[in-house]
């Protein structure tokens, strides 16, 4: 390989580097402790650099791939073989996000949350957390665009549903009360 | 979209940037990788590809400049140095011998007390795999996983920032195991502690390899080729004490 080549994929690491270390940390975050994803993130930027070549115009999808292998595989003390799932804002940290879903949403949204299959909270997450479109998603799951679809269709229909107790839940209350008084 | 906008207030990293130390630990990497990667370009040498070999695990220390980061893997050249250099069976090192490879982990900056000095007996552990030499330190108070490929820059791992309690006789447990890579560049790692009277440990993976651990100081530790460190019943333990041999899948410990 001539020096000039070197420079090339030098150039090109840096660039990607660059671009997309923010989402990736914060991809991260999401779903290992705070502490653990410096570490993950090195991992993949390491495997980002030996496989440079198949890294895709489009990296974003392609680095979030190799992070979600990278967590599936470091088995510490935090996953012990526990599900890669992905983590919430914790009751002591401030909630971020545009101030549109007062408390007691966020309490309905938080159980319904929990209440889903890992499996649907990464699809929910990977779009409502990470932004990625129907198919940068499904390059980070290794799936058809159309089988990312349907899945994301399946997860919010859980979600609603999950949702609607706490939203009757008034109503129902209303309902107790009239028997009481 | 509604329901998804909502969810945007459970985000837990939502509205994070990278803090200025972030972004200081991310591109000394990004340097340290060019530069490894350099390095493997010079040594054209590389295994068959048919073959499959693996790295110890890992951690890489930061440059002290920008304080302490720990990487989970070797950089590139070194990686291919270590993984066309493994041994089923580690060849044992005294605290004397791997002085140079312990100052330069403890360089790293990595564990709770980075400033502590450092002397041969602070080598809880120390084993060569061909060009691979991994280290258990004691840091202070703490302990750290050290691995460094022909005296080059180590990487290393933060295992435990006090005294950790001992297994029970005759057992082991494990403090830390993982895979890191993809395909053939993969490679996986156990540290774990051993109890009294415990003399020595192996590791059957699922593929019948039979890898021979380190035990001294009160841990056990190796690194071989393959994903099995991040898999579910790939490895099972075989515990050799003084009243016979225990066997255990790696889940359980």
């Amino acid at each position: 390989m001539s020096s000039g080549d070197d420079g090339a994929r030098e150039r090109r690491f840096r660039g990607v580097h660059a671009a997309t270390y923010p989402d990736l940390l914060r991809f991260v975050q999401r779903r290992v402790p705070p502490s653990e994803a410096e570490d993950i993130v090195s991992t993949v930027f390491l495997t980002a650099w030996r496989r440079l070549d198949d890294v895709p115009e489009d990296a974003r999808p392609w680095l979030f791939a190799v992070a979600r292998r990278t967590m599936a595989n470091q088995t510490r003390s935090w996953l012990r073989r526990q599900a890669l799932d992905v983590r919430l804002v914790a009751q002591d940290e401030p909630a971020y996000g545009d101030g549109t879903v007062d408390a007691a949403a966020r309490i309905d949204l938080d159980r319904a949350w929990r209440s889903l299959r890992p499996d649907d909270r990464e699809v929910l997450a990977l779009v409502a957390f990470d932004g990625l479109t129907a198919g940068q998603a499904a390059t980070v799951l290794g799936c058809r665009r159309s089988t990312f679809v349907m899945r994301l269709s399946r997860a919010r229909e859980r979600l609603r549903a999950a949702l609607e107790p706490a939203a009757v839940r008034p109503h129902a209350l209303a309902v107790l009360k009239e028997q009481q008084s | 979209m509604k329901d998804l906008e909502q969810l945007a207030a459970l985000d837990p990293a939502g509205g994070h940037e990278p803090t200025p130390a972030e972004w200081a630990r991310a591109n000394a990497l990004v340097d340290r990788i060019v530069e490894g990667g350099a390095t493997a370009h010079a040594a054209p040498a590389r295994r068959p590809a048919t073959r499959r070999w693996a790295v110890g695990l890992v951690a890489a220390g930061a440059a002290a400049v920008v304080g302490a980061v720990t990487v989970p893997s070797l950089l590139p050249g070194s990686m291919d140095r270590a993984l066309a250099s493994w041994t089923p069976v580690p060849g044992s090192l005294t605290g004397e011998q791997v002085m140079p490879q312990a100052r330069r982990c403890a360089e790293s900056g990595v564990g709770s007390d980075p400033a502590a000095p450092v002397s041969p007996s602070d080598v809880l552990l120390a084993e060569q795999r061909g060009a691979a030499t991994l280290l258990i330190q004691q840091r202070g108070a703490g302990v750290i996983e050290c691995m460094s490929v022909d005296g080059g820059r180590p990487a290393a791992l933060a295992l435990a920032d006090g005294p950790l309690p001992p297994p029970a006789a005759g057992t082991v447990n494990v403090e830390t195991r993982s895979s890191v890579g993809d395909g053939d560049d993969q490679y996986s790692n156990v540290v774990g502690l051993v109890g009294p009277s415990v003399t020595g440990v192996d590791l059957v993976l699922a593929d019948g390899r039979t890898v021979q651990t380190s035990t001294r100081g009160g841990w056990w530790a190796a690194w071989w080729p393959g994903p099995e460190g991040g898999e579910i019943g790939s490895i099972t333990v075989l515990v050799h004490h003084t009243a016979g041999t225990s066997t255990h899948r790696i889940e359980d410990l």
